[in-house]
């Protein structure tokens, strides 16, 4: 599939999602995560972080596609709003982490330094997870690790579906913003 | 938490129902909306101002305010999107200032020259530089409130937008009750309250939009 055809079928997913069908929002998020997961490990070994690092930068860039894709103009092409997030952002994560862009003769050195300190530096998403107060965390943890629908947790906690909805939409804004704040 | 958690609880997180363009839409709406009652309750239209709009020199103050919220709002509508090219919309902003200009210049050419000093200091500048920014505030914050949907480049040039909309609002409003209407004062002091306006929004700007 040529880049334009994927950047096409993404965009249609994309558009039925905003619309509301969450099926398509899921073909869209797992087609993509596998290419940001690339350019995220590019970027850290470009900053010289450990590619460990990645899949956390992936993830805080997910968070922030899924938080602002109200900016994204159907009308118009998908690929260029979709490049400016994730090289902004990408950027953004791995400066707040304490990682500046190195000239490429200095990665490996900086590698080997940065090693020791990275297990320290390394953003823990089980210890952000534990920072969320209930019911929020509990309908994290109920809906993304155990797999329940919101109407299953709704029913579990004796909440209604409105209240689980609502409270999840705060405990990813939550979430965006304890990773914006974590690193300074 | 592995990605495919992240991505199950975002496909189950509710649908955005607002886009960032109603959103702008709405503050727009607010923003004009506010400014108005805060002018017509607190200052007013001036005394004769049924008079004054049949002059030429009233009526192009509202061409370079009205412009400047315009080519300003075009900018502002798009400085959020990323991916979206400005600049070009940007070059819009000369409008206002050009026209600005060539009024002054005509100004300058059609007026004796002792009477130019006085038309430019006017007697009303400490009411410009304070109900411009008065007048601002409304919108500047309808403007910035709408700007958190957004994720702009550059958040103090997003903030600093939203700055000359809404000074482009408060001083439309303005332009309505002030009395000296020389382009020539227009050039002196509007710039000045706009870019009090306009500096706010940038530091705003810096702390509230980022993203």
């Amino acid at each position: 599939m040529t880049d334009l055809a994927r950047e096409k079928e993404w965009a249609s997913w994309l558009r039925l999602a905003i619309a509301g069908d969450s099926h398509a929002y899921h073909k869209f998020l797992t087609a993509f995560t596998p290419h940001l997961r690339v350019m995220a490990r590019k970027r850290c070994d470009q900053f010289g972080a450990p590619a460990s690092e990645a899949e956390d930068v992936v993830q805080e860039v997910l968070l922030t596609i899924h938080l602002k894709r109200g900016t994204w103009d159907p009308s118009r092409p998908l690929g260029p709003w979709l490049s400016a997030i994730v090289r902004n952002k990408v950027v953004d994560s791995l400066r707040r982490r304490g990682r500046q862009s190195v000239p490429l003769e200095d990665v490996i050195a900086t590698l080997k330094t940065d090693e020791r300190i990275a297990a320290s530096d390394r953003i823990d998403i089980e210890q952000i997870l534990g920072k969320l107060k209930d019911p929020q965390r509990t309908i994290v943890q109920s809906i993304s690790i155990e797999g329940s629908s919101v109407r299953e947790t709704a029913d579990r906690l004796e909440m209604t579906e409105v209240a689980v909805r609502v409270s999840l939409h705060r405990a990813l804004k939550g979430l965006a913003a304890l990773y914006s704040g974590r690193a300074t | 938490m592995k990605t495919e958690e992240l991505i199950e609880l975002l496909v189950q997180d509710t649908p955005d129902r607002l886009n960032l363009d109603h959103a702008l839409m709405h503050a727009a709406t607010a923003a004009t909306l506010i400014a108005a009652i805060s002018f017509f309750a607190v200052i007013g239209l001036r005394a004769d101002f049924g008079t004054a709009i049949e002059t030429g020199r009233f009526l192009f103050k509202f061409l370079i305010t009205g412009s400047l919220t315009l080519t300003g709002g075009m900018v502002m509508f798009r400085i959020g999107k990323p991916g979206v090219p400005v600049q070009l919309t940007a070059l819009g902003l000369l409008v206002p200032a050009l026209a600005m200009i060539a009024a002054a210049i005509l100004e300058l050419l059609v007026m004796p020259s002792e009477t130019w000093v006085t038309r430019m200091i006017g007697h009303n500048s400490s009411l410009c530089l304070t109900i411009i920014p008065f007048l601002s505030v409304g919108p500047l914050a309808c403007f910035l409130y709408a700007l958190r949907y957004a994720a702009p480049t550059r958040p103090a040039v997003a903030g600093a937008v939203a700055g000359l909309v809404a000074a482009g609002i408060a001083a439309t409003f303005y332009a309505a009750n002030c009395d000296d209407d020389s382009p020539l004062f227009v050039m002196l002091w509007y710039p000045i309250a706009i870019s009090i306006v306009a500096g706010t929004g940038a530091l705003l700007g810096h702390r509230l939009l980022r993203w």
